[in-house]
């Protein structure tokens, strides 16, 4: 049954008390009966050979139980890789397997895993291991590696290089004004709270369970299963509660492997929670980027061409490639012409993968940037030139973006924000000594529809459980299915039970690319058309119904919990009651995955704006951003409460972004210097400000039954560039390269 | 981490002595520095002596003056908000409470916070070979790496890591004087004495002896210290290490400065005492003007590297930020 | 072990003469990202490797070979939620593993082991520490108090209701630590405005950024614990 309403209801999280309590079990806080612990060794090189390796003073360090190598690791049966581009079989980023030769393509990366009874005893033993290596010369930074670098053509199914008509005239044109700038974004670290971890434990040979904390329940299980050459449903991953991931639990990571092969070597199951340290070394990061952004305009602000090329890092163990260009220039703004580049360049250093909004947020941070310095030259508001290029139609598919409400986003927010008191100079306003600077910038982020089935069960006493392998890495999902599912199937939210989080439900894909609400929902909405049809075959079979007789293609839900005629509702049965006479205690149904139908008449994508206010101390120049005004056109908001705090992490995240965030190396060794919480500088609590979030436009029902478009990613886009822009408005400096540290400003 | 034994100090006296019997005997105070130290394998203790039990948790009045003497196990967080802490020395208790997290500065004491260690990249994790403080003569590792957050004062070509402590940088000004016993008895160390700069022995961090146990770190008497302030310059709001930061005391006669107590945090082996600064303010002006001056004698004589060279001009503005905001308290 | 070697490493940047490339602004990097070199070419310094990155890596704890490899265990009684328990503890065990991998109670969250994000926080004797850095054979004769130790039955404390209601966490890793933190936040008497629970509360990071939300509900549960303020 559609839903109209914009806004869900304001429901706190179902799995809320659990979560309060300390009783939501993580991956690795399954009691397993006679676990190890294992602890890792980690290269010290960028590359290199390991010449040797002595083991022995670990392997007789009390407890321990194994100390697996590259000599003594049983390797898996297929040999590495995969998954890329079948994403519903899994998700490798990092193709090589763990400890399969003696390379090192990166520091940080595993050579060694000690296994020993207790944490304590696996973590002194691994600190006994001693390497050699060969070391070679690394290649450590992009400027070394132009050789080795490409311009890939796609990314996946994605067109990296996208161009429409020539902009090399317009910026050419002196009499159009232009900038032409480079923005550039250090690696940045995903760092959930709950650092990744694993428990893996055989049952013989043939049969693997892993508790295991990821994003892609099922990408996991197909992977392990094709690795070791087991049964589908011989391997089984469970995982109801994930501590955020932000992508970098959705590919499959080597400690994944490792933890699996180290419980096949030690004969007990082996729990495997990564230190904080590899959490920036093997699971992935934001790769650094380098964008060039050259704009030309009319004097009116009307944009005649944009160019985005850009340069990011790659690694030599898989592929990786951030579309800067791709999912911001080349979907924004309407441009008669529009051009993207995109380099990458192999370093050796551990490899990138999707962080909150890959592309797009180092992307419209650039872009948007760009046309705020724009709006300089041209001396008008940067709300106005953003309206000036408003793009009704996909600037490259040509066809027009579905329930797009941008524009309402802009006012809505310039007025909450209260935008027209701005002084549009530089470094004019003032609180007392602070400066105070405003900015704006665009969010956008493409909606993505995925395959997925879902299983719902009803009871006859009128509950309802409906599974799915999906995930909620803190997004809500167990909320929001409970909502749709209730909706969907007509029982009351209370008496609905939404399972997720376990490979042996019907298939989720992976919770990535904002895709979940809408992918999962679907299954959902499929499940009760098919549930409601079984009822329907009951009901018209039994001569006690009003429905008897009746047609059941003519029949449909009329209210929650009710069969009627579709064009006579009197005539109606309950749920219940048809059960109850078929003298059924339940009946189940199953939705089938379906690859989604592309609607190619409509583009769809979500929309938002941000406005902001920094204040900053003259003389010793910290940005604090004081006030933040957020407003997303982003479909249907399933549960209000908890997709305003989505919006929220994703400007968190940004503010971090803009003016905290980088991973800096090592030169020599190529080792992050501070992969750890008190060096790498997530915002805390005293750097975030009030956020005031809005939701604007209407269901997309064009894009799916649900009419939502996602919401787990919008609102990191732009938000940097926001900061970036009042940065420039409070002090007339224009800081091109994140993160905007007080150094910057001096 | 390894092995060690554990046991718990019945008496000062006893721990002093189980120390000095054990080379590699460490004393467990608060512990947030040492236990993070011994997971990174960085410290490696055979035994430690858990003297949190010993009575040295005091704050009181010195007799016959209006100093305070602070126990060695008077945590972070209880002598941030004691009394004689805020009504007399208003810049230790900032310095305090912009340190670590008010978790860290519940279990982090005194004594502890004195010894704490640098967060240099290079020594705190030993998968970076070099590290003179670490492993003597393995070469100093920030020298040519990334050495944002390192030194610009009395550094040496041994090791340019800076002391990360704030409560440490508000002593210095205050002229602290550190109580220790050992085995022949108790003694006293000036504040200035007890860190060193790094030279060629960067290992060797303070004038403690190994045998030595802090009991106690006494404040004299500074009348002004009552308008003082510590201003720490961060890359975020909260929770963070100090780029940059100043503790500073000023006692002002007709708008002309009679005393000054100026010392730097973030920059430095040791907390840095400015005496140039404070001989600069010396009966003059409290203006920028002097203040800028004064913050130039002091930095004229440091010396950036390819990642830290900010440092300089922003500790050259945290200087007269901090004196501007002292001269402004009533 | 292989000894060291000297070597001289042909030179990783050099490029091919008049490049395009040398004329526009590149590159960042992990290294040079902040200086964007216009000229590629110019950076041809030949790269030796000094015989510490060579090799041998007694990084990896060369000195710990001559340790002592025993482990003395320690007896003692903790009091974890007013329960006593009899434990024989490595003295490595932290109060974090104690509780998560030893006793079950897996409530109190591990997010960096180090003191860095406040996930560990737990209530010693009434007052918050980060249970990562805190040895359990030290804490004999203390009161410890988890997340597990809060609620009275099914009744929630006015704190975790308060999470619950104002979504003060999403994926609630941290939450635990938040929760017990802002209970000891309002008990010290630092929940006063808004500014001050900003910064009292900064030793507990959350990455889902539900920051403004915690603010929230601390001050909801602040009327209701019944401290004075």
């Amino acid at each position: 049954m559609a839903n109209t309403n914009i806004l869900g209801p304001a429901r706190s999280r179902v799995d809320g008390p659990l979560k309060v309590t300390g009783r939501a079990k993580y991956a690795v806080e399954f009691e397993i009966p006679r676990c190890a612990h294992a602890w890792p060794v980690v290269s010290t090189i960028s590359k290199g050979t390991i010449t040797a390796m002595d083991t022995k003073a670990a392997e007789s360090a009390p407890g321990v139980l194994k100390v697996l190598t590259h000599q003594n690791a049983p390797q898996p049966t297929e040999a590495s890789g995969g998954g890329g581009a079948a994403r519903s079989e899994g998700i490798r980023i990092e193709e090589r397997n763990p400890l399969s030769d003696d390379k090192v393509h990166y520091a940080g990366q595993f050579i060694a895993l000690v296994v020993a009874q207790t944490l304590e005893q696996a973590r002194y033993a691994a600190s006994l291991v001693k390497v050699n290596y060969a070391p070679e010369a690394p290649l450590l930074d992009m400027a070394a590696a132009r050789k080795e670098s490409e311009k890939p053509k796609k990314n996946n199914d994605e067109n990296v290089q996208p161009k429409k008509g020539d902009v090399e005239p317009a910026l050419a044109n002196h009499i159009l004004l232009g900038v032409r700038q480079t923005y550039s974004t250090p690696t940045e670290t995903h760092n959930p709270i709950e650092m990744s971890g694993i428990i893996a434990a055989w049952e013989g040979d043939r049969k693997l369970t892993v508790w295991n904390a990821t994003q892609f329940v099922k990408g996991v299980q197909s992977i392990l299963a094709r690795t070791y050459g087991l049964d589908l449903e011989n391997v089984r991953v469970i995982c109801p509660f994930v501590g955020g991931a932000f992508g970098c639990k959705g590919a499959l990571w080597p400690h994944e492997l490792l933890a699996v092969m180290a419980a096949k070597a030690a004969g007990v199951p082996v729990k495997f929670h990564l230190p904080r340290r590899e959490m920036f070394t093997t699971t992935g990061h934001r790769t650094p980027t380098v964008q060039e952004i050259s704009l030309a305009a009319t004097s009116k602000g009307k944009l005649q061409a944009i160019k985005h090329v850009s340069h990011t890092a790659g690694a030599f163990v898989g592929d990786w490639v951030e579309s800067c260009g791709a999912r911001s220039s080349a979907v924004m703004y309407a441009s008669e012409a529009i051009k993207v580049e995109e380099t990458v360049y192999p370093l050796n250093v551990a490899i990138p993968t999707f962080m909150r909004a890959p592309g797009e947020c180092p992307g419209v941070y650039a872009l948007e940037c760009a046309l705020d310095e724009l709006s300089y030259v041209l001396s008008m508001d940067p709300v106005e030139v953003r309206l000036a290029n408003h793009a009704d139609d996909h600037p490259l598919k040509g066809v027009p973006f579905s329930a797009k409400h941008l524009k309402e986003a802009y006012q809505v927010g310039a007025e909450k924000f209260g935008w027209s008191k701005r002084n549009p100079r530089p470094d004019t306003m003032r609180d007392g000594d602070l400066k105070v600077g405003w900015g704006m910038a665009t969010a956008t982020y493409p909606a993505h529809k995925m395959s997925a089935a879902a299983k719902a069960t009803l009871f006859a006493d009128g509950r309802a459980v409906v599974q799915c392998a999906t995930h909620d890495l803190g997004t809500g999902a167990y909320t929001a299915f409970t909502q749709i599912s209730s909706e969907q199937l007509g029982v009351p939210y209370e008496k609905v039970t939404f399972e997720l989080g376990k490979s042996d439900f019907p298939f989720g894909p992976v919770a990535g690319g904002s895709n979940s609400t809408g992918t999962v929902g679907t299954a959902i909405h499929d499940a009760a058309q098919m549930l409601h049809r079984a009822l329907a075959e009951l009901a018209v079979d039994d001569a006690q119904s009003p429905l008897h007789r009746a047609k059941v293609n003519d029949i449909a839900m009329i209210a929650p919990g009710r069969l009627g005629l579709k064009k006579d509702p009197n005539k109606s049965d309950n749920f219940t009651d048809i059960l109850k006479r078929a003298g059924k205690n339940a009946i189940a149904v199953q939705s089938k995955m379906e690859e989604p139908e592309e609607d190619k008449k409509h583009a769809f994508q979500s929309w938002g704006a941000h406005f902001c206010e920094v204040k900053i101390d003259p003389l010793v120049p910290r940005v604090q951003v004081t006030r933040v005004v957020t407003v997303i056109n982003c479909g249907r908001v399933v549960t209000a409460k908890l997709a305003r705090s989505q919006i929220i992490g994703g400007v968190v995240m940004g503010i971090g972004m803009a003016l905290h965030e980088a991973t800096e190396y090592d030169p020599k060794t190529g080792m992050p210097v501070n992969p750890n919480l008190a060096e790498y500088h997530v915002p805390t609590n005293a750097d975030i400000p009030e956020i005031d979030v809005h939701f604007v436009g209407e269901p997309d029902f064009a894009f799916n039954p649900i009419g939502a478009r996602g919401i787990g990613e919008i609102g990191i886009t732009g938000i940097a560039a926001a900061v970036a822009n009042a940065v420039y408005h409070a002090t007339g400096k224009r800081i091109r390269d994140l993160p905007i540290t007080p150094d910057k400003l001096l | 981490m390894n092995p060690f034994t554990y046991s718990r100090a019945a008496d000062w006296q006893g721990a002093v002595h189980d120390v000095a019997a054990d080379p590699s005997a460490k004393f467990l105070g608060g512990g947030t520095n040492l236990i993070d130290l011994m997971k990174m394998g960085v410290e490696k203790p055979d035994r430690l002596i858990d003297i949190n039990r010993l009575p040295l948790a005091q704050v009181e009045e010195m007799p016959g003056s209006a100093g305070i003497r602070i126990g060695a196990l008077v945590r972070n967080s209880d002598l941030a908000e004691h009394p004689l802490v805020t009504s007399r020395y208003p810049v230790l208790s900032e310095a305090l409470l912009s340190g670590a997290s008010p978790q860290l500065r519940n279990l982090a004491t005194t004594a502890g916070n004195l010894l704490q260690r640098t967060r240099c990249y290079y020594f705190y994790d030993p998968a970076f070979p070099m590290c003179n403080k670490r492993q003597p003569g393995s070469g100093c590792g920030a020298l040519e790496g990334y050495n944002r957050i390192h030194a610009i004062l009395g550094q040496s070509e041994q090791c340019i890591a800076t002391h990360p402590s704030d409560m440490c940088v508000a002593m210095a000004a205050l002229d602290a004087v550190v109580r220790v016993q050992g085995p022949k008895g108790e003694r006293t160390i000036p504040f200035a004495d007890f860190h060193r700069l790094p030279g060629d022995t960067p290992g060797v961090e303070t004038n403690l002896q190994p045998n030595e146990l802090i009991t106690a770190v006494d404040l004299p008497a500074i009348p002004f210290a009552t308008r003082s302030h510590y201003l720490k310059v961060r890359d975020r709001a909260s929770y963070a290490f100090a780029l940059v930061s100043v503790a500073a005391a000023l006692e002002l006669e007709g708008g002309n400065i009679k005393s000054a107590r100026v010392a730097l945090g973030g920059v430095a082996h040791k907390p840095w005492r400015a005496t140039k600064t404070e001989q600069a303010l010396i009966g003059k002006k409290a203006d920028p003007e002097t203040f800028r001056a004064a913050a130039e004698a002091e930095l004229a004589a440091a010396k950036g590297y390819k990642y830290n060279s900010f440092k300089i001009e922003l500790a050259r503005r945290a200087i007269i930020q901090a004196l501007s905001t002292v001269a402004k308290m009533a | 072990m292989s000894d060291e070697f000297e070597a001289t490493v042909p030179d990783p940047h050099a490029s091919p003469p008049n490049d395009p490339l040398d004329d526009i602004l590149i590159f960042g990097s992990v290294e040079t990202r902040r200086r964007f070199l216009k000229k590629v070419a110019g950076t041809s310094a030949a790269l030796t490797l000094g015989p510490h990155l060579m090799g041998l890596s007694d990084l990896q704890g060369a000195s710990a070979i001559t340790t002592n490899h025993s482990t003395t265990m320690v007896d003692v009684q903790l009091k974890i939620n007013g329960a006593v328990h009899k434990l024989r503890l490595d003295p490595r065990t932290s109060l974090l593993d104690l509780l998560r991998e030893h006793l079950q109670l897996t409530g109190s969250k591990k997010g960096c082991d180090h003191g860095q994000c406040g996930a560990c926080t737990v209530l010693l004797n009434g007052r918050r520490v980060n249970s990562c850095l805190t040895l359990a054979v030290a804490l004999e004769g203390d009161e410890i108090t988890t997340i597990e130790g809060l609620a009275q039955g099914d009744q929630l404390h006015p704190m975790q209701a308060a999470f619950v209601e104002h979504d003060g966490f999403q994926c609630g890793y941290c939450t635990p630590g938040q929760i017990c933190s802002a209970v000891a936040c309002v008990q010290e008497g630092h929940a006063k405005d808004d500014a001050q629970i900003r910064e009292w509360m900064s030793g507990n990071l959350c990455r889902c950024g539900a920051y403004p939300n915690i603010v929230d509900a601390i001050k909801e549960a602040r009327g209701k614990m019944g401290v004075a303020s």
